[in-house]
């Protein structure tokens, strides 16, 4: 990043090779739609653009970077709360054949030999993460998927590292049971995996 | 460890983030605790789970926009960042500070022509219009006004000036021919430079020198000057003392770039300047229509510029470089631009016919928002006739005698241009 500050491009290349992915992981975790994390993502660098005069050397990269996408997710968020949602019970993926979320999760989604993993768990577990809580899912996705240690957590969302760590506790808990309420266990992981495989 | 401290750390522990005696204390409770063994399961259950979900990939194109941006940003950047990583204000400061000069330096110029036009009426000469010059010592134009107003007052009391003013510490180029006992030994050909130079000298100085003649003709006996010269150039006492000038008061023959100057003849050590008559001095003055011919010629368009485009050659070096040189090729003004992470200053040299640095103009400012000018007056000689600094706001502990080593003591060739040179 010093190297980009100093207004070498090539090193700004190599910091979104390196962060690109990893961002929009967490960008699709949090707000639980490709299609807006897309645009987060890209909103989400061209504010890394334009604040990179102002990066301090204080501060890790990626800990300012992940601060500035939460920030981006959290106010669109917002913005999204004030429009109108999609019912639960509304039109879902139109490759689900035009069912509601609600049937898709409840009749097991498609069928097993189509892509087990993406039909059997991975709508499950998106559909978990969704249940979340703003503040818990913020928390699991960055630690889980994003790998930041709880301390860079609690400056990423400005929050004390112990309500951190309570976040995370209380967001594991309701994965545990939401997943059990879904069906989730290990066999049918452990049955999606072997699926995947053949 | 008690079981409530291990519950604290059982996520720290599934996450790796224990270590040490820390880590192995918690495992230590955990497997003696089948609650805590429970917890850690279940939170390692559901991270197993969790973790099914592959990452998602980015999505392929986007970045260009985001890459076409980042470049942008750089490149202006690059192209608003000042050489040498001086922050932007800093140079907006020198520039304020330039244009605080320029506004400085018309005013008293429009304030010098008003007064050359008082005394050329009162002479009956016909002082042309001087149009404005930036570099040029704010101190001889003031000066110059003041020599009128003591002119009117010698002509209503030459009684009381007779007795009073003290003849000039040193003489005039036109003065020299009328003077020639003032240099016992080497006048002859002083002289005749002398009267060379007041021949090839400007209208505006022919008078300025033909009104000090005057005025030391009417009221200082011969001989008196001679006597008078080393008791008017007493130390000074400004603060910033000149180098010790080893020359006789002698003058100098150089009143314009074009004219010849008159190396000083090795005599006795010369007396300070000091800082009440520093003003006064030929040779002071001498340099001053140096530099205003440098200035005309200059405005003229007939001085051939050169410069190093404005961007560092590396870590240390000058910002900037101009040089300026006459119709003969010779270097009469030379400009650097540095700075540091603190300072922002340019200089800008003047050289006489020989390629001697005769004056030097540094300015501009510091992070505290001081702004400096400084001015160095040099004999044919190089020693340092008078040496001021002035600061029009703040403070900043530049130096009060400015180091040889900062400046061009001799006019610079085309390598002065080259990246790596001095000085």
């Amino acid at each position: 990043m010093l190297r980009y500050q100093a207004g070498d491009e090539r090193a700004f290349e190599v910091l979104l090779g390196r962060h690109r992915g990893p961002v929009h992981n967490f960008l699709v975790r949090f707000a639980g739609d490709r299609a807006r994390a897309e645009d987060l993502l890209q909103e989400t660098w061209l504010k890394v653009v334009s604040a990179a005069p102002r990066w301090e050397r204080k501060a890790r990269f990626t800990t300012w970077l992940y601060a500035i996408a939460r920030n981006v997710a959290v106010d669109e968020a917002r913005r999204a709360a004030h429009r109108k949602a999609d019912p639960l019970d509304g039109p879902a993926d139109p490759r689900g054949g035009g069912r509601s979320h609600l049937e898709t999760l409840a009749d097991g989604g498609l069928a097993p030999d189509r892509a087990a993993e993406s039909a059997l768990l991975r709508p499950r577990l998106e559909a978990a993460l969704r249940a979340l809580p703003d503040e818990q899912r913020e928390v699991f996705v960055l630690r889980e998927y994003a790998g930041l240690p709880f301390a860079e957590i609690a400056e990423v969302t400005g929050t004390p590292e112990n309500t951190v760590k309570s976040r995370m506790r209380y967001a594991l808990e309701a994965l545990r049971r939401k997943l059990e309420e879904l069906g989730v266990g290990p066999d049918l992981a452990g049955e999606a995996s072997r699926s995947a495989q053949r | 460890m008690n079981h409530a401290e291990c519950q604290d750390r059982l996520l720290d522990l599934a996450y790796g983030e224990l270590e040490g005696r820390a880590r192995a204390e918690v495992e230590a409770h955990v497997a003696t605790c089948d609650a805590c063994r429970k917890d850690l399961a279940r939170i390692a259950g559901t991270r197993a789970l969790m973790g099914r979900l592959a990452p998602e990939p980015a999505p392929a194109g986007g970045e260009h926009l985001v890459l076409a941006a980042a470049r942008e940003a750089a490149r202006r950047r690059r192209e608003e960042r000042p050489a040498l990583g001086l922050p932007i204000w800093l140079w907006k400061v020198s520039v304020a500070t330039a244009l605080v000069a320029t506004v400085g330096a018309v005013s008293f110029k429009i304030a010098s022509m008003r007064e050359a036009r008082e005394r050329a009426e009162l002479q009956g000469v016909s002082a042309p219009a001087e149009s404005f010059s930036r570099a040029a010592p704010p101190a001889a134009p003031v000066e110059q006004g003041k020599l009128a107003r003591r002119e009117i007052s010698k002509e209503s009391t030459p009684a009381k000036i007779a007795a009073k003013a003290a003849p000039p510490p040193e003489r005039s180029v036109a003065a020299a021919p009328a003077r020639p006992e003032r240099a016992p030994g080497g006048a002859p050909p002083a002289v005749a430079k002398a009267e060379k130079a007041a021949r090839t000298a400007r209208p505006e100085a022919r008078a300025l020198l033909a009104v000090d003649e005057e005025r030391k003709a009417e009221n200082a006996p011969p001989g008196a000057a001679a006597a008078a010269a080393p008791a008017a150039e007493a130390p000074a006492a400004a603060g910033i003392a000149p180098e010790p000038a080893a020359r006789a008061p002698q003058d100098v023959g150089a009143a314009s770039a074009a004219s010849e100057s008159v190396e000083p003849a090795p005599a006795a050590p010369a007396p300070l300047l000091d800082a009440r008559t520093w003003k006064r001095s030929p040779k002071v003055r001498a340099v001053d229509a140096l530099v205003r011919e440098v200035e005309r010629l200059l405005r003229a368009g007939q001085l051939a510029e050169s410069s190093r485009p404005f961007q560092a050659c590396g870590p240390g070096e000058d910002a900037g470089r101009r040089l300026y040189a006459d119709a003969a090729g010779r270097v009469v003004k030379a400009v650097r631009q540095a700075g540091t992470a603190e300072a922002a200053l340019t200089w800008e040299h003047y050289f006489d016919a020989g390629g001697r640095l005769r004056y030097v103009f540094i300015h501009g400012g510091a992070v505290n928002g001081s702004v400096v000018e400084h001015r160095i007056w040099l004999d044919a000689a190089g020693n340092r006739l008078w040496e001021e600094q002035r600061f029009r706001r703040g403070r900043y502990p530049f130096p009060e005698v400015w180091p040889a080593s900062d400046l061009w003591l001799d006019a610079p060739g085309p390598g002065a241009l080259a990246c790596g040179s001095p000085p």
